[in-house]
């Protein structure tokens, strides 16, 4: 079983909690441990089947023995040897993280602190739709920080007509600076947001 | 005015006008300029989706007003829409969009103010129920300036066979010709230009300033108090 996350300040072990931050990569073991949960109750396939098809030139996703540890492997179309997925692309070793810990827990809770971050843009929409799939699937609940608005259009272009469970969450200072608010606007205010050119981000 | 910022920027006032389209928003900002109204933010439902706007867009143009970060300080909100040819179901029509954007019960009436905070208000050009457009609106102000110009248009519409149209077209087809002729810098001068443009402004092709415009004026000044 995969590490449950802890939360120092309350000692709390919270095995359906994750949370990925800005700056920081995801550790090769809990990546592997992760996948090694879906490959046990044998739902690997589905994971592997979306990754690949948003990276073809991705064959296969597997676990092997890399310096004494395990880590997710990537068999690359065209090329004899693996090759480990963190030495691939942090952003690629970034959202296989992200996706094989939301594949495998249901009803997770997944925090992720500026998830374009290290991501092609060209990877933006694809990469909301398939979070957008796997938490939908998995009923599960995504909080997802950003400062790009172009990362926000992109989920607007992913999500399409269906957009009655997201929702933005505005946070923002005070004018002293002591106190700090949030606001939060449905769906379709974030649609119509983004259609008019207004900066949602505030 | 800060009507041509699109909706990037904070609102400042308290009060908000969206209308169909950049011609009306230049209309509505020069309007209260000219008649020294309280200044307020005029919107169409076009701007930023680099549109002419319509009135099918209000609910979008009022979902994205309430994501302003300065939202809370928009006390009024006025929707400004033509009558077109079924003055009923137009107003229907924009009564639909207020309940669709989740801004509570629309109002019941032209010109009456709806509920909740803020509360909205939904104007119907021309006023008084009248079939037409903000077309309809100005030509009626032109006409009452240049009179022997308009009586020269009403025969030229009859001599060309183009006084059976219906009042909307008809409309439009006078007030184009009326600027068209007495605008020798741009015969083609669009209804935004007349009122955005400093270099045609002193030519008053449509006088804000002409009485048929009075009740505007004192539906506006309703609407700032």
């Amino acid at each position: 079983m995969s590490p449950a996350t802890h939360l120092p300040e309350t000692g709390e072990q919270m095995p359906n909690f994750f949370y990925f931050a800005a700056n920081s990569t995801i550790h090769a073991f809990e990546n592997a441990a992760r996948f090694s949960d879906l490959s046990i109750e044998q739902n690997e396939a589905r994971f592997i089947e979306t990754f690949t098809k948003e990276y073809p030139w991705i064959e296969d996703i597997g676990i092997e023995l890399f310096g004494g540890a395990v880590a997710l492997f990537a068999t690359l179309r065209g090329q004899k040897r693996k090759r480990a997925l963190p030495m691939l692309s942090g952003g690629v070793n970034r959202i296989a993280g992200i996706l094989v810990a939301i594949a495998s827990r249901k009803n997770s809770v997944v925090l992720i602190d500026e998830l374009e971050n290290g991501i092609f843009h060209a990877h933006h929409i694809a990469i909301w739709r398939q979070l957008l799939a796997f938490m939908r699937s998995n009923t599960s609940q995504l909080f997802v920080t950003t400062h790009s608005l172009e990362f926000i259009k992109a989920l607007m272009v992913a999500a399409g007509k269906n957009t009655d469970d997201i929702a933005l969450w505005r946070a923002r200072r005070g004018e002293k600076g002591k106190q700090h608010y949030v606001q939060q606007y449905v769906g379709k205010d974030l649609v119509a947001g983004v259609r008019m050119e207004s900066d949602v981000r505030g | 005015m800060s009507g041509d910022e699109g909706w990037k920027s904070p609102f400042v006032y308290s009060r908000l006008i969206i209308c169909e389209g950049p011609d009306d928003c230049a209309f509505f900002n020069r309007f209260i300029t000219v008649r020294g109204l309280l200044r307020c933010h005029v919107r169409h439902t076009g701007m930023g989706r680099h549109s002419a706007g319509g009135n099918t867009q209000f609910h979008e143009a009022l979902r994205t007003a309430r994501m302003n970060t300065e939202f809370s300080k928009i006390k009024r909100i006025l929707l400004v829409s033509d009558n077109d040819n079924n003055p009923e179901k137009s107003f229907k029509n924009i009564q639909k969009q207020i309940t669709a954007a989740d801004f509570g019960t629309p109002p019941t009436a032209d010109l009456a103010r709806g509920a909740g905070n803020p509360w909205i208000m939904i104007m119907m050009i021309p006023l008084g129920g009248a079939i037409g457009t903000l077309e309809s609106f100005c030509l009626q102000a032109a006409r009452n300036k240049h009179i022997p110009t308009h009586n020269k248009i009403e025969h030229f519409a009859t001599d060309v066979g183009a006084h059976n149209w219906d009042d909307i077209r008809s409309n439009k087809m006078k007030l184009r010709t009326s600027l068209a002729v007495r605008c020798e810098r741009d015969p083609f001068i669009s209804l935004q230009n007349v009122f955005g443009d400093p270099r045609y402004r002193a030519s008053d092709l449509i006088p804000l300033m002409d009485n048929s415009f009075s009740p505007l004026e004192m539906a506006l000044r309703e609407f700032a108090r």
